[in-house]
């Protein structure tokens, strides 16, 4: 089972061109969507979620047709969206009960063990009974995980997950993507570029709602090899070297900066190179793309 | 400063928003459209659109419907910085809190008066637009419009602000302001229906009513509309209180948010309590990987019932637990509390049998009973947003479900809370039944009234704003429209809307009664709410297929939805449900249109064309019908009735009469018209049921002949009303006036009313005739007539009409019962048939029988009581009884009028159920009206006036008072003094201003002051010169022989009895409309050295005569006067009486001093208050 996504766009009444063609296929497996604020991933999301409507283009997941079948796509989707709130006065075990008989779970012994299961699984088992309104921004997004891995979806869609969690849980989150991801479709939108690195075995790189990058992460950083280098420069320099380079990024170390340009062979003396990363790779793309 | 600025930001943004100016422009709409409202009702009130009381009224409800813009300003002024989560940047900004407290106060109480001033304005400018005719307008003075603002629009305005400001900016939740105006909403319209006109605690609900709906309605009834048109503003004191209260109330609420108010950010504060600190977890620092358990999803199919109960569940529970389920909590509550209250008339307890408890809780017209639509469109747009308000809704749309799944489960939440609210109900009812004793419980009447009733109704609603939240999409949009409707369908008829079919899940009523059961009430009710039912389900199929899912980009993609949706099922639904509208409708306009086309429009024309068509005969010589004979066949299975007449009609004039008039009526079928002597028929006018036939030979003076006609009744469907319920399967209950013809035309058909008059083209006229009409003496059918009749209905009832029961027998299955008067009656007859029970008994020859229904038997023993006693009193001081009968019968329904014809007096079955001897205050309520309705047998069945002002005079208060003489023979003079008390006690809050009892034609001077001044007569000239003058009277008019009496002859029979001295008082009663206000002012009492009291009372006095229009008048006093000093103990409510005189008091002050034996507790003037003194509690004082 693939997700195939054609000619896809989408203008909001605004005027801005939210999906501008977008033509994607994802495999099986984790599948990293790479992009700034407002790039058009949650837009993107949303719609291959049924829960938006595009313009123009096509979007199938095998046999199903997604913008037409919406209900069979609903059947074997897990969707967790960038922010959801809950009902208060609501226990997280009671809540994940009624979704898990949303979802079709309709056999009450298997329901709760799989509910209990979640809750162990998503470290909730302790607070179940407690009231979600009263749940911090990690736990509540922990949960919002359960609901999405309820009755074995075929399609994942978790859009910027890690945002809201700790160094651990986020560690604990991405395996346990990885392992739904070996028979299942898994996309994930981020702006954070290890979570794509560490995981995808695809990525996509978005912005302004057109797809700039596609393919497999570790062949993008090969194509940069040997073509990125870097070097350490007073602050005042960097408008300078971004005159006279390439320059894909800056940032600050110790009161001075650090500058990697793009270039196929070193530009000075004083330049070091430097082993690509996704880093690399994808300020790349926004700097060719602009 | 940085209040100022808060404020200026405050209006700056809300003034840019649209919602305001929607607002402004309602408030603009509504006011032009209540101001039209008062045009016409200035034509039959004499109020003017303009006159000081009309405008302080609209402005009040302005004010309650600015409600809704108060919550809306305030409600956001409170609580957007929170909603918005912007909070945490405002908050850390270096504003004081007070600064940010009454800045944003200031601004949304501004607003408020921005709305409440538009709508001001348009009630000043309508009276230009309109172009009103002068005489409906008083003088047009800006002042009048801006006290009414400053004395109600402002303080409420603060009001309604303070408290909804304090709520939202407490609870951070914009919504607590909408639940708080609907509690001001709902104290208010709780105060004025329940503590002023239900308990009569009118002085308590002056003062508590928040928005002061309860002094306008005090002034409203306690004035005339020329007071009204003059009424100085300012001069209410109860009024100027009332604000004073509540502004000070408004000021310590705004107080209390100035101190409460802290900065801080949500949840770590709410209004009534710290919410709990967030769930604690313990940190796992490993990181295996989660492992999800497979489980495969279900059979979709199989899997759907679970998904609509679990929403169902969820949704209910979500309701129930809220604040609107402790509402109803408490309601239900309050209803147990209040119901031994309210099945109560006139404070006399009321067996709370299942049928008066279903007719209270059961129809929804009282307006406590709000609460359900309020509860169910708000809980309607609660639910269809709740996923979307709690930012669920994204997970919750990606789930695997059908949207009529979601919608459906949905509203079963709301529609079980309406159910458990019902079960509630009845429960409370259970509990008043068992407070009181009765353990006769219909659980299967409540399940079949309520739950099955009722709950349609609430239905229906819940329904509707359940479809328009879906439909509309927009949270307070939705909100107004759905109230809009609701308004409309309460104030249909009073917007002229009267068919059905055409105001939202409106139908004829339904009735129960425990003798007739619903009768055929509830086919008609059923086919209007399957019509409206229908329309429910089509709205829901519709909203189904708009239900918002995921996000939606306008109406148009909303319409695209729709196509995608749309599926054969639902379809077929829509397609079901348009054929049951097309169908139902057609069954109900054949019925309503077809089968019964009069409509109230309809009828009022043919009687405005009756009068011009037929007018001309108005004075025509025609005979005097003298005889009524009579064959009823009923058949109350089959709801049908013949009534084989045959009238006796005699010539009684000098000249001969050619032409014979007779107008018929229009439920029943009048046809076979024949004489005993050739005849022809010259006109037969169908549409105004009046036919004129010429006598062969013309009728002679002092001839006589006889006309015989069949009057027949079948059910004939339904009406836009309902169904006739005259015969039913038992408890059959005929009017003769309402079936039989007249003879010549009759000028009580002609139309009522100078708004009607004017509308058809018809000149005014009086619609009482003048006491100077001197020729209506000659006029009317006070003649007697014989009568004589045979009944016949089903074998296993009792068929009742007036006279001696000849013989009764049993022919083909049927029951028969031959009745024939033993003495000549007045024209006044019904024809009774159901499955009785009698109780008989006799005095002196007098048959006395209750025939009542089986189960219905607390009365019929005081009823028998009370017809002995009032036999002997009548017959001992009037004249004899002529007939060998009397009879109560007992007929369904729930009015607590009597109707006393000849022979036989007629009750409802609520009367039936007055529970006189559970009354703590200790007199016999049904005792005393039952010695009315037989008094009636004297003063209306004898002796009766002709129809001109003062007839119930002669009628109604003589009743009265016979029967208070009766009750004091019968069962002393304390029993009296106590049925006197709550006569002067009752809240009937009327105005001064009046006709003299001479020309009164009111139920409140009939029925109260009447009897009153009679009393006093009876006191002051002495009960046996009193009854000399009434049999005086009585023998002279007994006949029923023109001419008929007027309140004059009674008056001048009083004069002739009575001494000198109180001539001037006697006409201060009966020629002038007098008040008298006496009181004590002060009263002190100490003992003497040779033990006995001295009793030292300053009595403070005036009197004033008021006209009709309320003007009053002070005229000098100078009248003896009842002073009272009082002991403890004894069992009357007053202490022993220790000394009680007439002393002369005159106006202003005086002391009186009074030596009495024994220690004094009590005094005062007037203590049995016998002046015509519309605060008789003041009489008395305590002594210390």
């Amino acid at each position: 089972m693939e997700l195939r996504i054609e000619n896809l766009s989408k203008t909001y009444p605004n005027g801005v061109h939210a999906l501008n063609g977008i033509t994607l296929t994802i495999p099986r497996g984790m599948f990293g969507l790479l992009g700034p604020n407002g790039a058009g991933k949650s837009t993107l999301m949303r719609t291959i979620a049924t829960l938006q409507d595009p313009d123009a283009g096509s979007i199938r997941l095998g046999d199903i047709d997604v913008l037409n079948e919406k209900h069979r796509v609903r059947e074997t989707l897990g969707y967790l969206p960038q922010e959801f709130g809950v009902y208060p006065n609501v226990s997280a075990e009671r809540l994940l009960e009624h979704f898990a008989v949303l979802k079709g779970i309709a056999d009450r012994k298997a329901r709760k063990e799989v509910v209990s299961a979640l809750l162990q699984q998503t470290n909730l088992y302790d607070v179940r009974k407690k009231k979600l309104s009263g749940y911090s921004g990690g736990m509540r997004q922990r949960f919002g995980v359960a609901v999405a891995l309820l009755s074995n979806p075929k399609l994942i869609i978790v859009d910027e997950p890690t945002a809201g969690l700790d160094p651990a849980e986020r560690v604990r989150f991405l395996n346990l993507l990885s392992a739904i991801g070996e028979d299942a479709v898994v996309i994930l939108s981020t702006h954070i570029v290890e979570d794509v690195s560490e995981l995808c075995s695809r990525m996509a790189i978005i912005n302004k709602g057109k797809i700039l990058v596609e393919g497999e992460p570790l062949a993008a950083i090969n194509a940069l090899k040997g073509k990125v280098w870097r070097r350490l420069v007073e602050k005042v320099e960097v408008d300078r070297v971004s005159r006279e380079q390439r320059l894909i990024s800056s940032r600050l170390l110790a009161g001075r900066t650090i500058v990697h340009v793009r270039a196929d062979t070193a530009p000075g003396e004083d330049w070091q190179p430097v082993e690509p990363s996704l880093e690399d790779v994808y300020f790349d793309t926004m700097v060719a793309a602009a | 400063m940085k209040s100022l600025e808060v404020l200026k930001f405050e209006l700056g943004l809300q003034t840019r928003r649209l919602w305001t100016w929607i607002y402004v422009v309602a408030a603009l709409l509504m006011s032009l459209i209540m101001t039209h409202a008062r045009v016409d009702e200035a034509q039959s009130s004499g109020m003017h659109v303009n006159a000081p009381y009309v405008i302080l009224m609209l402005t009040l409800m302005g004010t309650v419907l600015a409600l809704l813009a108060s919550a809306g300003f305030a409600g956001d002024a409170g609580a957007r910085d929170p909603e918005t989560r912007i909070a945490p940047l405002i908050y850390t900004s270096p504003v004081a809190e007070p600064s940010y407290v009454y800045g944003r106060f200031i601004a949304a109480f501004l607003l408020n008066l921005l709305v409440l001033a538009a709508f001001q304005l348009a009630m000043f400018g309508a009276i230009f637009i309109y172009g009103i005719q002068p005489e409906f307008l008083g003088p047009i003075n800006i002042s009048t419009y801006l006290s009414a603002f400053a004395l109600i629009a402002v303080p409420n305005a603060f009001l309604a602000t303070s408290f909804l400001f304090l709520l939202s900016l407490l609870s951070r939740r914009a919504l607590s302001s909408y639940l708080g105006g609907v509690l001001i909403f709902f104290v208010t319209a709780i105060v004025w229906a329940v503590v002023a006109k239900q308990l009569g605690h009118w002085d308590l609900a002056r003062i508590i009513d928040p928005l002061g709906a309860s002094v306008l309605s005090g002034i409203s009834q306690t004035t005339t509309a020329p007071q009204k048109n003059v009424l100085d503003l300012w001069s209410s004191r109860e009024l100027l209180i009332n604000r004073a209260v509540w502004l000070s109330t408004a000021a310590i609420l705004l107080a209390i948010a100035h101190f409460k108010f802290h900065f801080e950010t949500a949840g770590t504060r709410t209004f009534w309590r710290r919410s709990k600190p967030a769930a604690n977890e313990e940190l796992r620092a490993d990181t295996t990987p989660i492992v999800v358990p497979k489980v495969e999803r279900s059979d979709p199919g199989a899997v759907r019932l679970q998904q609509f109960l679990s929403i169902a569940g969820q949704s209910f529970r979500q309701i129930a637990i809220s604040w609107g389920g402790v509402a109803l909590v408490i309601l239900s509550l309050i209803t147990a509390a209040l119901g031994t209250k309210a099945m109560a008339h006139f404070g006399v307890p009321i067996v709370p049998t299942t049928e008066q408890m279903i007719s209270w809780i059961g129809h929804p017209g009282e307006i406590i009973w709000f609460i359900i639509p309020i509860l169910s469109t708000f809980y309607a747009g609660e639910l269809v947003w709740r996923d979307r308000d709690t930012r669920l809704s994204e997970i919750a749309d990606a789930a695997p479900l059908p949207e009529w799944v979601q919608l459906a489960g949905k509203f079963t939440g709301l529609a079980l809370l309406l159910v458990a609210y019902q079960v509630m109900l009845i429960a409370a009812c259970m509990i008043i039944q068992m407070q009181t004793g009765y353990t006769t419980f219909e659980p299967d009447l409540y399940i079949k009234a309520v739950l099955g009733l009722s709950l349609t109704e609430h239905l229906l609603f819940a329904g509707l704003a359940f479809a328009l939240h879906v439909i509309i999409n927009q949270k307070y949009i939705a909100y107004l429209v759905i109230i809009a409707i609701y308004w409309v369908m309460s104030a249909a008829t009073s917007l002229g809307i009267e068919n059905h079919l055409l105001v939202f899940s409106s139908s004829p009523e339904w009735t129960y009664s425990d003798m007739s059961g619903f009768a055929a009430s509830v086919g008609p009710w059923l086919w209007f709410k399957t019509y409206w039912a229908a329309w429910v389900i089509l709205l829901l199929v519709v909203a189904t297929l708009m239900w918002v899912r995921g996000r939606t980009e306008g109406f148009r993609h909303r319409i695209a939805t729709i196509r995608e949706r749309l599926s054969l099922r639902s379809l077929a639904i829509a397609a079901a449900m348009i054929l049951t509208i097309v169908g139902t409708s057609g069954f109900i306009m054949y019925n309503t249109k077809v089968l019964n086309p009069a409509t109230e429009k309809s009828r009022l024309e043919a009687r405005a064309l009756y009068e011009k068509t037929y007018g001309k005969y108005a004075t025509l010589n025609q005979p005097q019908l003298s005889g009524i004979s009579l064959r009823a066949d009923l058949f109350p299975s089959e709801r049908k009735a013949i009534l084989h007449t045959t009238y006796t009609l005699v010539n009684f004039s000098s000249s001969p009469i050619g032409m014979i008039h007779i107008s018929s009526e229009d439920e029943v079928e009048t046809g076979n018209v024949r004489f005993d002597r050739p005849a022809k028929t010259a006109v037969s006018d169908s549409a105004l049921y009046y036919s004129i036939y010429e006598l062969g030979t013309a009728l002679a003076p002092g001839d006589s002949l006889h006309v015989s006609f069949d009057v027949e009744f079948t059910p004939n469907g339904f009406t836009n009303d309902g169904v006739d319920q005259s015969v039913v399967e038992n408890g059959t209950f005929i009017d003769g006036l309402d079936w039989l013809p007249d003879i010549g035309y009759q000028r009580h058909r002609e139309l009522n009313g100078k708004k009607d008059r004017l509308e058809h083209g018809l000149g005014a006229r009086d619609d009482i005739p003048s006491l100077d009409d001197t020729a209506a003496r000659y006029r009317g059918s006070a003649k007697r007539i014989a009568f004589d009749a045979i009944v016949s209905t089903d074998y296993d009832q009792i068929g009742v009409a007036p006279g001696e029961l000849k013989r009764a027998w049993s022919e083909n299955g049927r029951r028969y019962f031959h009745y024939t008067a033993d003495a000549p009656i007045r024209n006044d007859f019904m024809i009774y048939s159901a499955r009785y029970a009698i109780r008989a008994s006799k005095w002196n020859g007098v048959e006395i029988e209750v025939i009542h229904q089986p189960t219905h038997t607390i009365n019929v023993e005081q009823m028998v009581a009370s017809a002995k006693a009032s036999l002997e009193y009548m017959t001992k001081n009037f004249g004899p009884y002529p007939y060998k009968e009397l009879r109560l019968v007992e007929a369904p329904g729930q009015s607590m009028s009597l109707h006393a014809s000849p022979i036989n007096i007629q009750y409802y079955e609520a009367f039936g159920g007055l529970n006189s001897a559970a009354d703590p205050r200790k007199f016999d309520l049904a005792y005393a009206v039952v010695g009315h309705e037989i008094a009636h047998q004297w003063w209306g069945n004898q002796l009766s006036p002709a129809d001109v002002e003062g007839a119930p005079l002669l009628t109604e208060s003589l009743a009265w008072y016979s029967a208070m003489c009766m009750v004091a023979a019968s069962r002393g003079e304390d029993h009296l003094q106590r049925l006197l008390d709550m006569f002067h006690g009752s809240a009937w809050m009327i105005s001064r201003g009046g006709s003299p009892l001479l020309r009164i034609y009111d139920r409140w001077a009939a029925y109260r002051k009447g009897p009153f001044a009679m009393v006093a007569l009876r006191e002051y000239v002495g009960e046996d010169r009193v009854n000399v003058a009434l049999k005086s009277l009585f023998d002279k008019y007994k006949t029923g022989e023109y001419p008929q009496p007027l309140s004059t002859d009674l008056y001048a029979e009083l004069k002739a009895v009575t001494p000198d001295s109180l001539q001037s008082f006697l006409s201060d009663l009966f020629e002038r409309n007098t008040y008298w206000e006496v009181r004590t002012a002060n009263a002190a009492s100490k003992q003497l050295s040779n033990g006995q009291w001295q009793v030292d009372i300053d009595v403070l006095a005036r009197k004033l005569v008021v006209d009709k229009q309320g003007g009053e008048q002070e005229v000098p006093m100078n009248d003896l006067v009842e002073i009272g000093v009082y002991g403890a103990g004894g069992t009357t409510t007053r202490g022993i009486e220790l000394h009680r005189e007439m002393h002369r008091v005159r106006t202003g002050t005086q002391r009186i001093t009074i030596i009495v034996d024994k220690k004094p507790v009590r005094t005062g003037v007037d203590p049995r208050y016998l002046l015509i003194d519309d605060e008789p509690e003041n009489n008395m004082k305590e002594l210390q």
